[in-house]
């Protein structure tokens, strides 16, 4: 039994190197449902990114992110981190806290999107590894037709999810675009600074900012300057508090946490021109509703709506009341929130536990297209608000409002003499949108992470404002962007420095 | 290159060691060892694998002059050569490890604003420099012979075990070895025990106890509790002994798998009864290469040795880093180190238990002098950890407590000397003496230390797999 050291040694040795060399041929995939993510791809080889160290860093990337198996493994360190991240399995011991550099709102994402992600994922497995990167470097496009098929409801409201859109120039655009997005979210987490923790307590999951007065003050001094340089324009501050603020241990809402705090701070140092909307006290006031998701970052439609009184009130108009609306229901909603906390078992009580979503449909006729470029040319039909999403998942039923974050959405509606107004949001605003239609016969929704940096397309807001003949200007976002100089940075980039 | 990356685990390593082990000979299984060591370095420093390769010809051309010298008799050319190569060797290190730290300093005293030099370190350079000069300094003392083959001198200095993260091998330990080993069936398979080890140490102890300290220390001093911090410095406390070691436990693996014996690097320092003994435990590599080359040339305990350990100590410090931060956690050894000596005698008379909680304490101290480059911070921690901080206690460190109370157990079982106690009663056991079974039951060992290490190399991969898991909000496709 000389050899049995080497026998088995070697075994372990051999067993290691036949996973290596299945590593090298098995087919990849591309795309990962339960990340929410595109998985690396294999980097080009160029001797300047060797010399960088880029090259082998992404190919360790890519490595690991196509390991044979990976689903397996990675469901398996799901458990392990239970270990490494322990709490109680009871529903009132579950807890969780971890980091969120990135914060909740990477990018946006359309519900367009979100289907062609899922039918990529689902069809493009057999492909060929190289054929899939092109595929998805020069073809990614939103698939309007997975999103026209679902559309068999027989309760399809007035606006179409999505109509396919016939002309060919129409698809290039959106084509060229889609590109330029490829590279988005990986060249946005580094800018993303350190802003806050996710936190799971129990059945609720919420995001927890942190107060960084220097980005706060810049902030202010963009909502100031777009008052400034369009002194034809109501501008209107609304910044909301989160779920945290009011659900979550004493600790998470004081001190360099206290939305409150923030949200005052802000308003303080607005000129006299902006018009600064108390969403706060209107949601404090009304904590033991459903104002907020447990498992996502969002607020639910009825907080939105909240916020929209609050707007009506200092803006002169006069709210429609709750009950006046059609509603409608998504049953089972597990959101961003439960992704972002996917790799640890704490996970679980989330899935286990999921929203629901309720709409509101608007009631005055409106008809809403996007648009990738500020030209608002070949635009492509939405829904305001979608009752047909697909509940095969439970994801992603935050992207009925206005079907997600989007470049431009114009929405138009019937009550022609009314004002119009642009909206600067991140999909906070998503939910608030649609309550506008009551009041405006033109809404345009920019979202501004869209527009003027990297290979994103040119818009100045001053001129766009000018041209569109609008009377508002409606800042609406939450605490993590009024904190994150990125964001800012975007904001600031629509106006010019 | 990284040990503890799938690339290294299921391509690099089995494919090194299938090639090694089917090589013929001596000659091609050390071809074989510098192609992949080479690559191994280039991995990641495409550019400075030619310093490497510069800087070991430089080293091995003077020990070819010593040695030259040397038999003709010439002390002063022989002199020459090996400060020659000191120099030279300093030189590098100082240049691209110091120049930096050097300039800036300068600039903060004078008020000038030379510019500077802005070279990125390369890795492993503070190792194999100290390797290369064990090597010039013991031919010039006669302690080892000349190396006349500068493929077998490449292969001593870059040997991709001990290549970038220690021990630091000197020449004489493995001189034999570099021309004429064997690699026995017990030592390849205790060797790749030992790897495994040293793996599931780094992987599975040390990145979740960095993961952790990360996340309560840094960028936020200012808002630390008093539980707080003592969490944060006590996990880095265990990251740093995990990771480091289990480097060494990897490094000490494959180089049996190699043939090559190398001296242990740590020994359970966490269980050291005084600072005295926790430097005789820990990193043995580099404090008895600055016992050997530095202290004792300088007089050792013979004359001045406040002196020779306060430079071996401002030194020690210095070479883990140019930041001011590591020049006092080798001062603040030095004071405790010179308190030790004068007052032995007294301390030897405090129980065992004390002095165990005692010298964990200093050490622990020790690292947040550490861990924190920027002395507010290092302030900042000391005033939390003494009830000076944000409070004492929160519910963000409640949380944290709670949820990493299992690897803080793992860890400090990890630390001690247990796990090794239990792998040799369990030896003990299955080995059976001097039965007739005996080959069984000792077959049986093999077959449970095979599954440890199975266990091992799959929770690492779930682990290292895992961490590519990184989920967003949003697509973005």
């Amino acid at each position: 039994m000389k050899i049995r050291g080497f026998l088995l040694g070697g075994i372990l040795l051999m067993s290691l190197l036949v996973v290596g060399i299945v590593s090298l041929f098995d087919t990849d995939p591309t795309v990962s449902i339960e990340e929410n993510r595109k998985l690396a791809t294999k980097p080009e080889f160029s001797f300047e990114s060797l010399f960088k160290g880029s090259y082998i860093s992404d190919l360790e990337d890519y490595y690991a992110d196509t390991f044979p198996m990976r689903d397996r493994f990675t469901r398996a360190n799901k458990q392990l981190n239970g270990f490494y991240h322990y709490s109680s399995k009871s529903e009132e011991g579950t807890m969780l806290l971890i980091d969120a550099s990135n914060g909740a709102e990477q990018g946006g994402m359309s519900l367009a999107d979100y289907e062609s992600a899922r039918s990529e994922a689902s069809t493009g497995k057999d492909a060929n590894p190289q054929d899939q990167q092109n595929q998805q470097e020069h073809t990614v496009q939103p698939n309007y037709s997975d999103v026209t098929e679902n559309n068999t409801d027989p309760d399809t409201p007035d606006e179409p999810v999505a109509e396919p859109e016939p002309e060919v120039d129409v698809t290039e655009e959106v084509d060229a675009n889609a590109a330029h997005d490829s590279g988005w979210v990986q060249n946005d987490n580094a800018d993303y600074q350190t802003l806050g923790a996710v936190t799971i307590i129990g059945t609720q999951a919420m995001e927890i900012p942190t107060m960084v007065p220097d980005v706060i003050a810049s902030y202010a001094q963009v909502v100031n300057d777009m008052a400034e340089k369009m002194p034809d324009l109501q501008v209107y501050s609304l910044v909301t508090p989160n779920a945290a603020e009011f659900y979550s241990p004493l600790d998470f809402h004081t001190g360099s946490h206290s939305q409150k705090k923030m949200i005052d701070t802000l308003y303080s140092q607005m000129s006299d021109s902006v018009r600064t909307v108390d969403i706060y006290s209107k949601l404090e006031a009304r904590t033991d509703q459903y104002i907020y998701f447990r498992t996502d970052h969002h607020w639910t439609a009825r907080g939105a709506y909240f916020a929209y009184v609050a707007f009506c009130e200092t803006a002169g108009f006069k709210p429609v009341s709750l009950e006046d609306f059609e509603t409608g229901r998504y049953d089972e909603f597990v959101g961003s929130l439960y992704t972002f906390t996917s790799k640890y078992p704490q996970s679980e009580i989330l899935w286990n536990n999921p929203d629901y979503v309720d709409y509101y449909l608007p009631i005055v006729e409106s008809h809403a297209k996007y648009y990738t470029n500020s030209s608002l040319t070949g635009g492509i039909p939405i829904a305001v608000v979608s009752t047909n999403i697909s509940n095969e998942s439970k994801q992603n039923k935050y992207l009925c409002f206005i079907c997600g974050d989007t470049p431009i959405c114009v929405i138009e509606t019937a009550l022609e003499d009314a004002p119009t107004c642009i909206v600067l949001k991140e999909s906070y605003g998503n939910a608030f949108v649609p309550f506008l239609t009551s009041h405006y016969s033109k809404i345009i929704v920019i979202d501004p992470r869209e527009f003027n940096h990297g290979n994103k397309p040119y818009l100045d807001l001053v001129s766009f404002a000018a041209e569109q003949e609008v009377d508002d200007l409606l800042v609406i976002n939450y605490p993590f962007m009024i904190n994150n100089s990125t964001y800012v940075n975007y904001l600031r980039g629509l106006i010019g420095w | 290159m990284v040990f503890s990356s799938l690339i290294f685990l299921y391509l690099f390593l089995p494919i090194c060691m299938l090639l090694y082990v089917i090589s013929p000979s001596i000659r091609i299984k050390n071809g074989v060892l510098i192609l992949f060591s080479l690559i191994f370095y280039a991995w990641g420093e495409p550019l400075n694998v030619i310093l490497l390769v510069i800087s070991a010809l430089i080293n091995w051309a003077c020990g070819m002059l010593i040695d030259i010298w040397n038999k003709e008799g010439k002390t002063g050319k022989k002199r020459f050569a090996m400060i020659l190569a000191i120099v030279v060797d300093l030189g590098l290190l100082g240049l691209f490890k110091y120049a930096g730290f050097l300039v800036e300093n300068l600039n903060a005293i004078t008020g000038l604003s030379i510019r500077s030099p802005g070279l990125v370190m390369p890795i492993g350079i503070s190792f194999y420099t100290f390797q290369a000069l064990t090597y010039v300094i013991d031919i010039y003392r006669g302690n080892v012979k000349v190396q006349r083959s500068y493929p077998r001198f490449l292969l001593y200095i870059a040997l991709f075990p001990q290549l970038i993260a220690g021990p630091i091998v000197r020449y004489s330990d493995i001189e034999v070895q570099l021309q004429d080993r064997k690699v026995t069936s017990d030592g390849f398979f205790t060797g790749l025990t030992r790897f495994c080890v040293g793996l599931g140490k780094k992987v599975l102890i040390a990145n979740y106890c960095g993961e952790m300290t990360t996340r309560l220390l840094d960028g936020k001093t200012a808002g630390l509790t008093t539980v707080g911090a003592w969490l944060g410095i006590l996990l880095y406390t265990f990251q740093i002994y995990f990771d480091f070691s289990g480097y060494s436990d990897m490094a000490i693996g494959m180089g049996r798998m190699f043939g090559f014996e190398y001296l242990e690097n740590f020994n359970y320092p966490y269980m050291s009864k005084s600072i005295t003994e926790f430097w005789r435990r820990w990193h043995i590599s580099l404090s008895s290469f600055f016992r050997d080359y530095v202290y004792i040339p300088l007089g050792g305990n013979r004359k001045h040795v406040y002196l020779n350990l306060l430079i071996v100590w401002a030194l020690t410090g210095l070479w883990h880093g140019a930041s001011w931060n590591f020049v006092l956690w080798g001062l603040y050894f030095f004071v405790l180190l010179c308190i030790e000596r004068i007052f032995k005698k007294a301390l030897d008379h405090i129980p065992g238990v004390i002095r165990y909680i005692f010298t964990m304490i200093l050490v622990i101290f020790g690292w947040t002098l550490f861990y924190f480059t920027d002395l507010h911070d290092v302030w900042n921690t000391f005033a939390a950890m003494f009830g000076f901080g944000a409070g004492v206690f929160n519910t963000e460190t409640k949380i944290n407590l709670i949820s990493t109370i299992p690897l803080l157990i793992l860890a400090a079982v990890g630390s001690t000397s247990l796990p090794k106690t239990i792998g040799m009663i369990t030896a003990t056991v299955f080995a059976g003496g001097k039965s007739s079974d005996g080959e069984v039951r000792s077959s049986m060992f093999y077959i449970l230390t095979f599954l440890f290490d199975l266990a091992v190399l799959i929770l690492a991969t779930v682990s290292l797999v895992g961490s590519s898991y990184n989920p967003f909000l949003y697509f973005r496709f």
